[in-house]
């Protein structure tokens, strides 16, 4: 779980690491978007694995401080626990039902662990999905490695679960193989 | 402004039409059937919060009931919307039905263009089952046009300026569309909250970062005093907050635990819709900083027992 106290000197480390990182993007040449986006991408479930859900409209992605420009205020408590890049997709069902995949890559696995920590706590049912994750009513959280990642429906039905079941242990297969 | 005790309101109620007008579906029967249009100055609450299982009717009733969209907006008027929709997960946005109804009224009293001050995130529209049918409205909807001008704040305590979008100087009406919902720092979102979407990065880091004291939540007395001063810019002409279903942990972005209140609560008055607001997450107004530094700014009532609130469901 999170650290309660955490060492003001890191703390402060991490914010300027992140802020750093958009001191040199903060609104993306298409060149930079490529860095960021490309070896994120590789991290997303191949849509034959997917029986039917497709990648809703491009992904979108960040880097450093310019985190703010895709989730806005969410974007603190990554930045404040030492965030790197992340990717943001939905996919979309035939039937119109979505789901979001956000993946966040941050600065090490003690980041990864702390924002994990804040946003499943200990809370949710725990399931086998990386090193650690939790499943809620219409979410799930798990995190591996560098990596912290959240899944989201907007229901709670069985079926919807299964998927979020589904869909993470793809993007925890791949987390695997990152470079 | 002429205050109102809800004492003094329900005693000026039963002198007008003896213990029937205590009933709240009363009271709003009878505005609705003010041959004369809106209910009367005086008849009008000061806050109105609407239960009901559509979003979409509930809002038309609530504007109805502070006055009707009359009350808020002339023909050929430009019309600035303040939504809380950058979110993606449940509970964390706007549901679209709420602003589609308030889109809707705005058309209907002859606003001749509205504009959306913070974009939504993409996709937020389909995720209403009236964006189909409503699509013809929907693109007549203006976006963000994406300048900033900086604002001076002479009576703020903590920010003496800000940038500010500039869409918000053009408009005739402001309207504040926010949602109820959980928030790391300031513990509660709202209206007062949500004037933080007019600003760019810049501007908003300053909150949280400008007394230099490490962390983004470090200092909350002088972020809240920040979200305080950052109302004195300018008064929304009508303030409405969902309260359907809404994150109460993880906030701002989530996903987190839902709470859901089928509730749509709307005022003129931003401080004492967020005072009211703020109990559906179990907090009391004064627990909210912000509140009480918008209040000490003169912003509105906190104190519920000296607004006139009327509840009803639908």
């Amino acid at each position: 779980m999170a650290t309660k106290k955490r060492n003001i000197p890191l703390v402060m480390l991490s914010i300027l690491l992140s802020w750093g990182m958009a001191s040199f993007s903060p609104v993306f040449p298409q060149g930079q978007e490529d860095r960021v986006k490309e070896p994120l991408l590789r991290l997303l479930p191949l849509e034959s694995d997917l029986k039917g859900w497709k990648l809703d409209g491009e992904p979108q992605t960040a880097e450093g401080i310019g985190l703010f420009e895709l989730i806005n205020g969410g974007a603190e408590e990554y930045l404040k626990e030492g965030f790197k890049r992340a990717l943001l997709a939905t996919y979309r069902n035939h039937e119109g039902k979505l789901i979001n995949l956000d993946i966040f890559e941050m600065l090490s696995p003690e980041s990864a662990w702390s924002i994990y920590g804040k946003k499943a706590g200990d809370k949710g049912t725990k399931v086998s999905v990386g090193e650690e994750a939790a499943i809620g009513d219409y979410y799930l959280n798990f995190r591996k490695g560098a990596f912290q990642v959240t899944l989201s429906g907007y229901d709670s039905q069985k079926e919807t679960l299964e998927w979020l079941l589904h869909l993470s242990r793809l993007v925890a297969q791949r987390i695997s193989t990152f470079p | 402004m002429d205050r109102i005790t809800r004492r003094s309101f329900l005693k000026k109620a039963a002198c007008l039409g003896g213990g029937a007008l205590l009933s709240q579906t009363s009271l709003s029967s009878l505005a609705q059937n003010n041959p004369q249009g809106p209910p009367a100055q005086e008849m009008k609450p000061d806050l109105v919060a609407v239960k009901g299982k559509n979003p979409y009717a509930s809002t038309l009733r609530a504007i109805q009931e502070l006055g009707g969209i009359e009350a808020f907006v002339r023909r050929g008027d430009k019309v600035g919307l303040l939504v809380n929709s950058p979110f993606k997960n449940i509970g964390a946005s706007v549901n679209p039905d709420i602003v589609l109804a308030v889109i809707s009224k705005c058309l209907d009293g002859g606003a001749r263009e509205i504009r959306y001050l913070k974009d939504p995130h993409r996709g937020y529209w389909e995720r209403s089952p009236k964006s189909g049918e409503l699509a013809n409205m929907l693109k007549s909807l203006k976006y963000e046009s994406g300048g900033h001008v900086k604002v001076e704040i002479p009576d703020g305590r903590a920010l003496k300026d800000a940038r500010v979008t500039k869409d918000l100087w053009e408009c005739d009406v402001f309207i504040n569309i926010s949602i109820t919902k959980h928030h790391q720092g300031v513990h509660y979102s709202g209206a007062l909250k949500n004037m933080m979407g007019l600003c760019p990065f810049s501007t908003n880091s300053y909150f949280h970062l400008g007394t230099l004291k490490l962390g983004w939540y470090a200092d909350v007395e002088h972020l809240s005093q920040c979200i305080a001063d950052l109302n004195l810019i300018k008064k929304p002409d009508l303030c409405i907050s969902d309260a359907t279903t809404f994150i109460t942990e993880n906030g701002p972005w989530g996903p987190g635990k839902l709470g859901g209140a089928e509730t749509i609560v709307a005022s003129t008055n931003r401080v004492s819709l967020d005072a009211f607001c703020c109990r559906f997450l179990g907090l009391q107004p004064e627990d909210v900083l912000m509140v009480r530094k918008a209040s000490q700014h003169g912003l509105g009532e906190m104190n519920l027992d000296r607004i006139k609130i009327q509840s009803l469901t639908v």
